[in-house]
């Protein structure tokens, strides 16, 4: 089972390496130097142009509904070396997905060109003062004559300055609602350099080198051909086209946990405390295992939901919601813990080996934040509560969810409104695949309990999902706490979905397939944190050490995924 | 509360330094984010503590100064932690863990050398660490070798705060090669003594947070310094350090309480006047729960640390354990709220200016109450072992712990650096005092939900005893197995849950009008402290969130702090 591009990810790869060599345009030394300045990348980024990195952000035919892995894995190739490379390059494809989603061929077409071309593109979402609240955008377009006049600010905008063209959401009935909001690319080489101006760049908190700014119109004319999609439908292409960035942007959580894992692994490796190398004491050694564990958790997730995008399509409104708000936080929690390991070595930001890890750090809480914030995303599933309490177990098992087959998916399955998450009605039954191979002593025996725990821990959110209700703006706190379950049952579906359909083609890690040690991991780091634990606390082997022992195994900078060397899908 | 003399003080330095949200005030937070951009200590603020003596807050009275009661010295510190935190590192915190130890150990003539010095307004470095040993100072390389009537000094110390910029520092060497606990001393050397072409400073090491603060290193090659600067017996450093330690690591991972108090306003300022989704941020209850947590971690971690400081003077022979565990407790707590509080800010948490801008200073700054000044997991291996005796000794024999160690404000014993044990020989009556605690009928009416989770934690206290008794004490070094280490978990988990428990209740029984005879703020941090023993989300009943958000809001307009001490801000 392996992705269409993965010749291509294979050669970015390689690229990548002989550029981080010293003295090129990805050598971590300057990048880190310009995170200090707070300066862009852009030998960088004229490098990822060379190589032609923009073709990832170009629509092969169906709205890069197939390809979403091949985005989210280039993404993390990127990211596990610089986060500000990764955010202020791919930044394009999330300005281009609008016109992918609704765009005409024509308008398709041109901008194909202009971006393998070069041109950055940028996304004009958000304004101060309202910032993921997108029914409150007051930036609008009027129209006149064939024409449309935009007025208003974008702000906390990504490459808003080096951006060439920008799609900007835009109110275009004065009160507003769902059908309020339209889309417009907006291309400043084309547009009277009078009627707008960008803002200045905002100072933030990681990504220090990153175009992090906005633009103002005044009475800025755009053509008719500047619309994107139908007059009103800018809102729902928007939610639509969120679907497929949060799932890409796992990439950004991936690379970053697996560059913290490489920086902890170096360290433990190397580090004498005590009279002991780190990474012989049982716990340090634990608790790396943990931090590969969450790795092999968010893997999962992120190629589930990516190939979800094709075999599920109208489901993605749930299943990207899910990604977006665990992902980031469980890699945040293990980049946490590798800080506390690393302890003042993660702190130094000057003339020490294991600095880039406060850049990462500062770099990584981003990804919480843009493209719906870990709130956003779970009030997305909250409204879903109805529907997922109803979702039936497939009993038959069915085929796999992550296999792409013949035809092509099509961008008019996507939907705002999930009716059911097809990836959790297969726990049932791939959990009893997990129960039957260890009974045949081909899995450690106590992996199905954990598995289990999850079928439980389902059912249990189940019910509390059908029980809550509340008054208007006043969904419960108790709501956000049955999303975050539901999300980890969604995880150990998609880990157990992800073991019982993946692993047999070439490139996959061996190691890490053989008699089920990624499953074992990765089903204690869910379950540990699960609503249904019934043996909370019984042996379960050395499921963390021996993760560490492949972590620990593995040579400099390399970290042991699922996906073999990390670019190549299972 | 804190004494009369004591309040005036505070009230006179938050008065000379104005509304740190002011944009005007010249000591506001725009100024201590422009030094912070900068690197460089907040020149006015440190002239303002010149000027208000701050120095003499870390000398005894007995020497001149103003130290008599430790919970007033962490009071008025919080006050410079809420405004910079590097401030309070920078200017004030590493002379006084210089003056814990001289006081400790110093000779008459080297106290009064360290109190002039003090009184100047100069500084004091402590040249401890070295990047090669961390945390294991039994493996310090720097020497000082005794002949023919003085010191030889040799080796290098690093990362160490204002060794530059010092008049004096004490130096921990090692005095003979033999590995153990007697082979090192500490010296205190006045810098004129030196002769300045034997040692060199190294350059600067510039960190992620704490940006100002003047971090240096030292070489000494072959630099003679005088015999008389010996502080102690030689041989004994290690145990000064142990002892002093006991006072700086409680008393400073409970200043560090300021940086959650500045966070969490800062925070519910924004949420105040930010409107969303129709209504204010403040009216949502994912939005309150979030702060009322982040506002109950606040009092869990000052209750905490106020017990074990004032345990320090009445107690002195049982806080070689709470020492461990307020550092390992608080720090963690105190960084973990700061995280949650930064979801709630949204994109406001990452942006570098703009009125929320000192938040994401503070999240760098927080950083180091995990590993500055000893590493939360050092002091986790040192509990460990204390393990099996506690619970053979300890456990059983319940001894009474004072009411003024609950009662803020009592007559407490002068401190004595003698009195202060090394080890507490398996002795401590704060885990027990929960127990009997639940046990007194005037307890009184107990809200449901406070019994039930005391009752689980002093249940918990009896299983923990039961596991520990015949532990392996030879298997609990830092090689313990994983599982061992969650018993540590546990205990601190009893300590805190008793200490709150016993200061609400004590405290009711001398004042039933006060915040802290209130009961639900126990019930507040019961609940959240119970949630983490199992791994769950830790969200408040909404009557509990209500409440402490309301609390919070009063408490800002009142321009009062937000913890116990509850003290006036101008």
């Amino acid at each position: 089972m392996r992705g269409r591009a993965d010749g291509l990810l294979a050669k970015v790869e390689s690229a990548l390496t002989e550029a981080s060599a010293p003295g090129g345009p990805m050598w971590p030394e300057d990048l880190l130097a310009l995170d200090d300045r707070q300066a862009f990348p852009s030998d960088a980024a004229e490098f990822l142009d060379e190589i032609g990195a923009p073709g990832f952000y170009v629509d092969r035919g169906n709205g890069v509904l197939d390809e979403l892995f091949d985005l989210t894995s280039f993404l993390r190739l990127l990211a596990r070396r610089d986060l500000t490379v990764a955010v202020g390059h791919a930044k394009t494809f999330l300005g281009a997905v609008c016109v992918w989603l609704a765009g005409h061929a024509d308008q398709r077409e041109r901008l194909a060109a202009d971006i393998l071309n070069g041109a950055i593109v940028s996304w004009g979402l958000t304004e101060r003062g309202h910032g993921g609240d997108l029914l409150a955008c007051s930036v609008r377009a009027e129209p006149s004559g064939d024409d449309w006049s935009l007025t208003g600010e974008k702000w906390l905008i990504n490459n808003a300055t080096r951006g060439h063209l920008i799609c900007v959401l835009a109110r275009t009935r004065a009160e507003g609602g769902p059908r309020g909001f339209s889309l417009f690319l907006f291309d400043k080489r084309k547009a009277d350099p009078r009627t707008w101006t960008t803002l200045p760049r905002v100072p933030t908190h990681g990504i220090r080198g990153a175009d992090i700014s906005g633009i103002a119109f005044a009475a800025s004319r755009l053509g008719p051909e500047a619309l994107i999609g139908a007059p009103g439908a800018g809102l729902e292409t928007t939610l639509k086209a969120l679907q497929l960035t949060r799932t890409m942007c796992c990439g950004l959580s991936l690379g970053a946990l697996e560059h913290a894992l490489a920086l902890g692994s170096a360290y433990a490796g190397r580090r004498v405390l005590y009279g002991k190398r780190l990474a012989e004491v049982p716990n340090i050694r634990q608790a790396l295992g943990r931090c590969v564990a969450t790795l092999h958790v968010a893997e999962a997730v992120a190629f589930a939901v990516a190939r979800l995008a094709a075999t599920a399509t109208s489901e993605m409104a749930v299943a990207s919601a899910v990604a977006k708000a665990l992902i980031p936080e469980l890699c945040q929690e293990a980049i946490s813990a590798i800080g506390e390991i690393l302890g003042l070595r993660g702190f130094l930001s000057a003339d020490e080996p294991y600095r880039a890890f406060q850049k990462l750090d500062r770099d990584h809480r981003i990804v919480a934040i843009f493209d719906g914030g870990t709130a956003v995303c779970r009030s997305q599933l909250i409204e879903h509560f109805p529907l997922l309490a109803k979702t039936t177990t497939d009993t038959a098992g069915g085929g796999s969810l992550l296999a792409i087959q013949g035809r092509s998916a099509e961008v008019t399955s996507l939907s705002l409104l999930s009716r059911r998450c097809s990836l959790v009605a297969r726990l049932d039954a791939d959990c009893e695949r997990i129960e039957r191979q260890a009974a045949a002593g081909e899995i450690a025996e106590w992996i199905p309990a954990s598995a289990l725990a999850a079928r439980e821990s389902l059912r249990v959110t189940r019910a509390r999902m059908a029980e809550l209700s509340w008054g208007p703006h006043k969904v419960p706190q108790e709501a956000f706490d049955v999303a975050r379950d539901f999300e980890l049952c969604f995880a150990a579906a998609a880990v157990c979905h992800l073991w019982r359909h993946g692993g047999q083609g070439p490139g996959s890690g061996e190691a890490l397939w053989a008699s089920g040690r990624w499953l074992g991991g990765a089903l204690s780091v869910i379950e540990n944190k699960l609503p249904h634990r019934p043996r909370a606390g019984a042996a379960r082997g050395d499921a963390y050490g021996s993760l560490a022992d492949c972590l620990l195994a593995q040579p400099d900078g390399r970290v042991p995924s699922l996906f073999g060397s990390s670019v190549r899908s299972p | 509360m804190n004494t009369a003399a004591d309040l005036r003080r505070l009230a006179q330095l938050e008065h000379a330094f104005g509304d740190p949200f002011e944009s005007g005030n010249p000591f506001g937070f725009d100024r201590v984010l422009e030094a912070d951009e900068a690197e460089e200590m907040f020149g006015p603020g440190e002239e303002k503590l010149a000027e208000f003596g701050l120095n003499a807050e870390f000398v005894p009275s007995s020497l001149g100064g103003r130290l008599d009661r430790l919970e007033d010295l962490v009071e008025i510190m919080r006050a410079v932690y809420r405004r910079d935190p590097s401030l309070g590192l920078g200017y004030g915190v590493s002379s006084f863990i210089a003056g814990v130890n001289i006081w400790a150990a110093g000779s008459a003539e080297q106290q009064q050398l360290a109190a002039d010095l003090l009184a100047s307004g100069r500084r004091i470095a402590v040249a401890y660490h070295e990047l090669a040993h961390g945390n294991d100072m039994g493996g310090t390389q720097c020497r000082a070798e005794l002949a023919a009537g003085r010191f030889t000094l040799n080796g290098r110390k690093e990362v160490v705060t204002n060794l530059e910029r010092s008049e004096a520092f004490v130096l921990f060497a090692r005095t003979a090669a033999r590995p153990g606990a007697r082979s090192h001393a500490q010296l205190l050397i006045d810098k004129a003594s030196l002769d300045s072409g034997r040692f060199c400073y190294l350059p600067r090491f510039r960190t992620m947070g704490m940006r100002g603060v003047q971090l240096g290193g030292v070489e000494f090659r072959d630099c003679p310094a005088p015999e008389s600067s010996l502080m102690g017996r030689q041989g004994y450093g290690l145990e000064t350090a142990l002892r002093s330690f006991q006072i700086t690591r409680t008393t400073l991972a409970s200043m560090f309480c300021g940086i959650l108090d500045t966070g969490l306003r800062t925070a519910l300022r924004h949420v105040t006047g930010r409107r969303l989704y129709g209504g204010p941020a403040i009216g949502m209850p994912h939005v309150r729960s979030v702060i009322a947590g982040a506002y109950a971690d606040l009092l869990a971690a000052d209750c905490f640390a106020s017990v074990a400081t004032r345990a320090l003077h009445a107690l002195p022979g049982e806080t070689a354990i709470y020492a461990q565990a307020v550092k390992f407790f608080v720090s963690k707590i105190l960084i973990d709220a700061m995280n949650d509080l930064s979801e709630v800010l949204g994109a406001h948490f990452y942006v570098r200016d703009g009125e929320t801008a000192i938040f994401q200073k503070l999240l760098r700054d927080v950083q180091p109450a995990g590993f500055g000044h000893a590493a939360r997991a050092a002091c986790q291996v040192a509990l460990l072992s204390q393990l099996p005796l506690l619970a053979r000794r300890g456990w059983t024999e319940r001894s009474t712990v004072p009411d003024e160690v609950f009662v803020a404000g009592s007559a407490l014993p002068a401190l004595s650096f003698a009195d202060l044990a090394i080890t507490a020989a398996g002795r401590e009556g704060l885990s027990g005092a929960l127990t009997s605690g639940l046990a007194v009928p005037s307890a009184g009416r107990l809200r449901r939900d406070v019994a039930e989770i005391a009752e689980y934690f002093a249940s918990d206290h009896r299983a923990l005893a039961a596991s520990c008794r015949d532990l392996d004490i030879a298997s609990l070094g830092i090689s313990a197995p994983p599982p061992a280490y969650d018993l540590v978990n546990r205990y601190v988990r009893i300590l805190v849950a008793s200490a709150c428990f016993e200061t609400w209740r004590r405290t009711r029984a001398v004042n039933s009008t006060t915040f802290t005879a209130d009961q639900r703020w126990l019930a507040a941090v019961l609940h959240r402290l119970r949630a983490d023993a199992c791994n769950r989300p830790k969200s408040l009943p909404p009557e509990l969130a209500d409440f402490l958000v309301q609390e919070a809001a009063d408490r800002i307009t009142q321009r009062r702090g937000l913890a116990f001490a509850a003290p006036m801000y101008l």
